[in-house]
């Protein structure tokens, strides 16, 4: 079986030299093509580098601009964007990589014969050679002057979209793919589609290359080392010293040749071979090595089973650098002498020297300059070579530099040509190129051709297809059209007949076609040319163009390429970005920690006089609170049978109570042990849950009265507080926020409370957690701490006993090491319900990071390199028996506990309604039942310190968060009562950390109301808790930057002034930008030109003309036709929600996006806008109201582009 | 085995039913005379964009997909399970034989207007997040006037409620990187905010016939077979709880159903085709 790949089509595209006559014109004459870089081109970055500097942190100190000499584009913002399925604004925000390598792949494959349904469904492979080079890219312009292009940007500036677009657009289903080896990529990126092809992955495969330089700016630290001083590049010549920019594109179209011959295709020349290789750890990882360079020549000569010494010609690497060149002269003499000892009769050059360096590009280059070599049979000269390299020693080798292109001599057997190119990085890659002879045809083939033939042209536009008339003129003229006109015309009819407008010629010869192409373009009838097939197929049936042929086999030839139909597609850099990107205001530092405390209140005035109450009230409570009811209150004792939750919830609907009031709870002296614990866990916290849920259930909408007695230490260290009644402010709050239809207030008395302030206090409307002492009322409260004092500087011994709760859990370990760190040689015991496998196994364990407890081992690990004892228990710390069990062993080994970190916890996970009471107690048993274990087991020893982990989840519990919230209030009032300056109890309310820890594994560590907090941050933290003397704060940022700051006020907590007003700043400075960016976007749509089109008389509605200029600032089309479906005019849904919210900005009020969605045109959707929207609230227009409606849009618009 | 499933409101376009109304006369008249409108001038002409108003679009979307299945029945195709999202259950119900088609509209009717009593409420569709996430979210972002309402598909949920909060949600939840698409809906449907209209309904309920009926319904709001004898409470749950169509889908799969025929439209097939066979991860 041959492997001989055939070159069956290709297209290039340089700066002058469109396509690949021109190409081939400008190696062959040894033109170079250096030139200054554009001046639109230069205009259109100027101003954006300015920015780019200004706006830099380091100023720089450069403040003129200016660009390398180079093969430059005259343009890169063309585009022709109906042609390749996109609207005019996604290929404005399209790489112009992008652009330029579609357009040349389309005119390879084109050339190849390979268009439309040919093409469709066949495995075609796609391979570019492409990186995205760190410096300037599109994206990143284009984002600065709109963010919100980022989002339709997106496709249009992924790399690997280079190959996956084409392949996408025109159904092909071989592999698809860009490949980096740097200046290797898309030689390398040819032979993996050589390799694709023999193995039968493919059957076709296209390979290019591309490369534009954005801002060719000449800057010291943008050199990479290779670039040549003038931009002109000198191969092998004294002079060299660089190489030039170039930009460009090019592609090859590659079938097996034995399937080529088949089908009939043109080829260009057969790829014989290649190879491909790196140089190994060489001197340095960016110099080229001559070693590695000759054993990849041996290995492509090899691989192509060629002999050197019939190599005419080598397209070399050759960067014109002085260690490059020398270096890839010695390579290939040495793999020359390998094999013969004959001089001077291979041919160099390199196509940098015509067109520049193409970087990733470059190496496709090279192939089409080979193969058109090969196929011309014409050795060209290299360019700018005026004095060899004296470091070079030509004359001893086996090659020689041509001045100027002449024929070359036929030889023994085909000619042959190596194409080389090597990556900065390494990878080297070579082919081996021959020349095609065709075999003679046979007699029979020709003996068919019985003209005339149909001849057929078509493109996607009329412009399109009245330039490409010209063109095939011209072609004939110049005699570039070779081939029978049989050929001829099947060419035309198997790949340019697929679009939208078409002609059609009947002809029996090429001067038939010239003269029917010249009168079509001169606007005249080529009468003789237009038979009745041709009226009919420009005319759009359908016809079988293959039939005319009968059982012949024409053959593709090369015809002239498409002509797009190009308009600019660009992002303009605002000229008045001095204006528009000033500075934004400085940041303002806010206070890390805050307090939450009791602040005095004012008593309520008066309470609802026709209050109906019913009040479940404990033995202890019942005289307290019967004297300060109503006379007609209805009081029951809670376990009574007409107490069961959901008949009383039922009962209080039914009978339209308005108050129901708790107060189960009024017990003189905190819990002894855990038994009373628990039973006053389960009757009045339980209790309180089954009732609020019962509420729930039962749509009830009361107000619930929970009445608490000394619950609260309203200050630290308030004597006679029972600190586990105070988890039912924890539930009480959450109750109010879970079920807004009941308003919730925990009252918290004591006995010197007034009877008649009582009453008003009870029955007045209000929300939220009281104390009241006597007669003066304390609100909780919230307000900013700015600093926590140390009074000690270390609360840590050496070699102290410590024990962490939860210690194995994300938050456990940190601190755990952290204390490590602090203190030398202490013991640190990790109480973990899982613990940790066994020691032995930890070796295995911490090499599989897969393991679930990897990250656990290791951390421990840590530990004991700090010098730290680490004991992992796996205990419960709910379990009174085990954490008996632990606090012993400490006692056992250490004497005492010097201290005690309470982390352990599990997350609340529902809302109340869906919960049950099983549930609920789970997550207050290790919280709340642990904390009252460790201090009840700990009594005699008056620990150091013992720290609560409490949560944000205490001062405003989230949803879901009842049980959680309960808990924390615990911790926070068990410190408030315990600390004493020898025995640190402090408890300390987290906000979520960023890095670790409950958050994190819900996925909910982002910045929320609060900012999360860093790990560091944290620990800094828990040393500011442990060296203070506060009995706990609440640690964590408000985040004043996010909307969702104002879910703070919605708390019935009592925010202090200054957050309050820091708050409402900080919502006016979002509605404020938010104004700006509805302005920003009502200015340009507005500024945005669009021509409707679709009614004969041009009368269109301002409505219309408003959809019209919001669909076009969106999509980009400068004309729009009032009945298109927008589907039509490449909008998806994604793009729907940007032009609705245009539309919404427009209007000064909220467009649904849905209504879009089912008009489709702009006539419809107009007329809905009159019909539905100017009708509904005549006069609101302007954004000053912030009403419901208004917020709704205003977060649409926020953040446009979603 | 075969499920017959029924569309909620939502899928009420102009032109629905077209062709259903000429079919069935008699169903069609005997509606708007029990309605007060007729329902197929309304589908046909939708006069001052009616039917995106809750009280008109619920007996419309009601009565099209009944008489769907009355082309159905009459062709002769049985079912083993039916099933309804949110609205659609009242269908299931008078396909199972559990309630008359009059007195499934009489129903509708009335939870329509209950329901279009609750306003100042939106909801959008939240693409993307695992479910799981994006309650989570929007609890720990300390909203609660915002719900998860709809659990759709193992990548659709839709989260309603108070407007405010729900332009706070979007804003969290975008920062997940979910998409969010309006849905056109004219209250916080399916969630806490709705309870007194859930509780309003119950009262209505109390009035109606449930009977044993033939083929078993699976109820989305417990994904359990709907017991007619506890129809009053799941029913007006239903209002104010969310639709737990994905639960739905998996019981029905359960109990053997590898077939889903689904009238008036594709919504619910197409998001059945999003529901793995097993939950693919659990909650944290």
């Amino acid at each position: 079986m041959t492997t001989d790949i055939a070159v069956v089509g290709l297209s290039v595209e340089v700066p002058d030299a469109p396509d690949q006559h021109a190409f081939w014109d400008v190696v062959r004459t040894g033109r170079s093509l250096t030139r200054p870089f554009p001046a639109q081109r230069r205009r259109e970055v100027e101003e954006y580098l300015r920015y780019h500097w200004e706006s830099a942190l380091v100023p720089d100190a450069e403040d003129r601009v200016e660009f390398h000499d180079g093969s430059f584009l005259d343009r890169v913002d063309l585009f022709d964007h109906a042609f390749f399925g996109m609207t005019p604004k996604q290929a404005a925000v399209t790489d112009p990589h992008q652009r330029l390598v579609l357009r040349t792949m389309y005119r390879a494959l084109e050339d190849a014969g390979y268009t439309g349904e040919r093409l469709a469904g066949s495995r075609t492979g796609v391979y570019v050679g492409y990186a995205g080079n760190p410096g300037w890219s599109y994206l990143e312009y284009f984002c600065r002057v709109d963010p919100a292009l980022g989002q339709l940007g997106i496709t249009g500036n992924i790399v690997t979209m280079l190959a996956n677009r084409l392949s996408y657009l025109f159904d092909l289903r071989g592999p698809s793919m860009v490949i980096d080896s740097a200046c290797s990529a898309s030689l390398l990126a040819l032979h993996q589609a050589r390799a694709a092809l023999l193995l039968g992955d493919c059957e076709t495969a296209v390979v290019a290359g591309t490369r534009i330089v954005l801002a060719p700016v000449r800057h010291p630290h943008t050199r990479i080392g290779i670039e040549s001083s003038d931009g002109v590049t000198r191969t092998f010549d004294e002079g060299a010293d660089g190489t030039g920019f170039g930009e460009g594109s090019g592609a090859v179209v590659l079938k097996r040749l034995d399937r080529a011959l088949a089908d009939g295709d043109q080829v260009y020349a057969v790829v014989k071979g290649s190879a491909v290789n790196h140089d190994g750890r060489s001197e340095m990882m960016t110099a080229p090595d001559a070693g590695a360079q000759a054993d990849l020549l041996e290995s492509a000569w090899r691989n192509a089973g060629v002999d050197p010494r019939t190599i005419g010609y080598l397209e070399v690497h050759g960067t014109a650098t002085r260690v490059g060149d020398p270096v890839e002269f010695e390579g290939l003499r040495r793999a020359f002498a390998a094999r013969t000892d004959d001089r001077r009769f291979c041919a160099v050059g390199t196509v940098k020297a015509n067109i520049g360096h193409l970087f990733e590009g470059s190496g496709v280059m090279g192939v089409i300059k080979a193969a058109l070599a090969l196929r011309n049979r014409v050795i060209p000269p290299l360019a700018n070579y005026a004095r060899p390299n004296s470091a070079i020693d030509l004359d001893g080798g086996p090659v020689y530099v041509p001045r100027e292109a002449r024929a070359w001599p036929e030889g023994d057997g085909p000619r042959r040509a190596g194409v080389s190119a090597f990556g900065l990085g390494g990878t080297n890659a070579h082919v081996v190129l021959e020349e095609f002879v065709a075999a003679p045809e046979e007699p029979a083939e020709s003996g068919t051709d019985r003209p005339p033939y149909l001849f057929t042209l078509s493109a996607q536009s009329p412009a399109s297809l009245g330039r490409l008339v010209t063109r095939y003129r011209e072609a004939i003229d110049d005699g570039r059209i070779d081939g029978s006109v049989r050929d001829v015309c099947w060419t035309s009819n198997v790949s340019r007949a697929g679009h939208r407008h078409r002609l059609a010629y009947t002809v029996d010869g090429l001067a038939g076609l010239r003269a029917a192409l010249a009168a079509t373009e001169a606007g005249e009838v080529p009468d003789a040319a237009r038979t009745d097939a041709a009226r009919d197929w420009a005319g759009g049936s359908a016809l079988d163009l293959r039939a005319q042929y009968g059982g012949q086999r024409p053959r593709t030839v090369h015809l002239p390429p498409y002509e797009f139909d190009e308009t600019r597609a660009w992002i303009d850099f605002p000229e008045t970005w001095r204006d528009r990107f000033a500075p934004a205001a400085p940041q303002v530092e806010h206070p890390l920690t805050h307090e939450v405390d009791f602040a005095p209140a004012p008593l309520a005035r008066d309470g609802a006089p026709s209050a109906r109450v019913l009040a479940l009230v404990g033995p202890a409570a019942a005289d307290t609170v019967a004297a300060a009811l109503p006379p007609d209150a209805v009081l029951r004792a809670p376990g009574d049978a007409d107490t069961e939750p959901d008949r009383l919830a039922e009962e209080l609907v039914d009978e339209g109570y308005t108050h129901l009031v708790y107060a189960p709870a009024f017990d003189e002296e905190p819990a002894a042990d855990p038994a009373e614990l628990d039973r006053r866990v389960d009757e009045h916290l339980i209790g309180l849950f089954r009732l609020a849920r019962a509420l729930m259930h039962a749509s009830a909408g009361v107000d619930l009265v929970v009445l608490t007695r000394r619950a609260l230490a309203v200050v630290p260290g308030e004597p006679g507080a029972v600190p586990e009644h105070a988890a039912l402010a924890g539930l009480a709050k959450a109750v109010g926020r879970e079920y807004p239809y009941v308003t919730v207030r925990l009252l918290d008395i004591d006995d010197a409370v007034p009877a008649e302030l009582l009453r008003t206090e009870i029955l007045a409307a209000q929300a939220g957690v009281y104390a009241l002492r006597g007669k003066d009322k304390y609100r909780e409260s919230f307000a900013e701490l700015p600093e926590i004092p140390a009074v000690r500087d270390t609360y840590l011994r050496p070699g102290g006993a410590y024990l962490i709760t939860g210690g194995l859990g994300g938050i456990g370990l940190e601190t755990a090491r952290h204390f490590a760190a602090g203190a030398p040689g202490i013991h640190l015991y990790l109480l973990g319900r899982t613990g940790l496998p066994p020691r032995a196994e930890w070796d295995a364990i911490a090499a599989d990071p897969q393991h679930p407890a990897a990250a656990r081992v290791t951390a421990v690990r840590g530990m004991t390199s700090l010098g730290a004892t680490v004991h992992p228990v796996a205990a419960d710390v709910a379990d009174e028996a085990a954490l008996a069990d632990v606090l012993a062993a400490i006692r056992a080994a250490h004497g005492r506990v010097d201290g005690i970190v309470h982390a352990a916890g599990v997350p609340g996970e529902n809302l109340i309604a869906y919960r049950d009471a099983a549930g609920f107690a789970s997550v207050l048993r290790p919280k709340l039942r642990g904390a009252f274990l460790l201090h009840h087991l700990t009594r005699d020893d008056r620990p150091d310190f013992v720290l609560h982990m409490s949560s944000v989840a205490a001062v405003f519990p989230a949803l879901g968060q009842a049980d959680y919230a309960a808990a924390n209030l615990y911790l926070d009032h068990l410190a408030r009562t315990l600390d004493t300056p020898e025995h640190r109890v402090v408890s300390v309310d987290w906000v979520s950390w960023r890095e670790v820890g409950m958050a994190v594994a819900a996925g909910t560590h982002e910045d929320l109301a609060f900012r999360s907090l860093r790990t560091r941050t944290g620990l800094d933290l828990i040393d500011a808790a442990l060296r203070g003397d506060r009995a706990g704060f609440f640690a964590g940022e408000v985040n004043y930057t996010s909307d969702l700051m104002s879910v703070l006020p919605t708390y019935p907590v009592a925010l202090s002034p200054d957050i309050e007003d820091k708050i409402e700043k900080g919502l006016a400075a979002l509605a404020e930008r938010t104004r700006r960016n509805v302005a920003r976007v009502r200015e340009a749509v507005e500024s945005t030109e669009v021509r409707l089109t679709g009614r004969p008389d041009g009368a269109y509605t301002d409505r219309e003309r408003l959809v019209g200029r919001c669909l076009a600032h969106v999509l980009g089309h400068p004309t729009i036709d009032v009945h298109a479906d927008f589907r039509d005019l490449g909008a998806d849904s994604i793009m729907a929600l940007t032009i609705g919210n245009s539309i919404s900005a427009c209007l000064g009020r909220p467009f649904d996006t849905v209504d879009l969605m089912s008009e489709r045109t702009v006539a419809a959707v107009g007329r809905l806008i009159e019909a539905k929207y100017d009708t509904a609230v005549p006069g609101e227009s302007e954004g000053d109201d912030h009403g419901d409606d208004d917020a709704w849009l205003d977060e649409l618009l926020t953040t446009p582009g979603d | 085995m075969h499920c017959l499933v029924f569309p909620g409101q939502g899928v009420q376009r102009k032109g629905m039913g077209e062709e259903l109304f000429e079919r069935y006369p008699r169903e069609t008249a005997a509606a708007a005379e029990l309605l007060g409108h007729s329902v197929a001038d309304l589908c046909r002409d939708d006069p001052g964009d009616r039917l995106s108003d809750t009280r008109y679009a619920q007996p419309a979307v009601f009565l099209v997909n009944a008489l769907a299945w009355r082309d159905l029945e009459r062709e002769g195709r049985r079912y083993d399970y039916f099933a309804g999202h949110s609205l659609g259950e009242f269908n299931a119900l008078v396909a199972a034989g559990v309630l008359d088609l009059m007195d499934g509209l009489a129903l509708v009717r009335h939870r329509a207007e209950l329901m279009a009593g609750i306003t100042h409420g939106a909801m959008v569709a939240v693409v993307g997040p695992d479910p799981a996430r994006v309650e989570a979210t929007l609890h720990r972002a300390g909203l609660n006037l915002v719900h998860v309402a709809n659990h759709n598909s193992d990548q659709q949920v839709t989260v309603a409620g108070d407007r405010p909060q729900l332009a706070l949600a979007v804003k969290a939840l975008r920062g997940q990187g979910a998409r969010i698409l309006p849905v056109r809906v004219s209250g916080p449907f399916h969630t806490p905010l709705m309870a007194s209209a859930g509780r309003a309904f119950a009262a209505v309920l109390r009035g109606y016939e449930f009977r044993a009926g033939h083929t078993p319904v699976m109820s989305s709001v417990t994904g359990t077979e709907f017991a007619p004898d506890r129809a009053v409470q799941l029913l007006s749950r239903q209002i104010h709880r969310p639709v737990e169509w994905v639960r739905a889908v998996r019981a029905l799969r359960a109990a053997g159903v590898d077939r889903f025929d689904e009238v008036n439209g594709t919504t619910l097939t197409t998001f059945i085709a999003r529901i793995a066979a097993q939950p693919t991860e659990e909650r944290i």
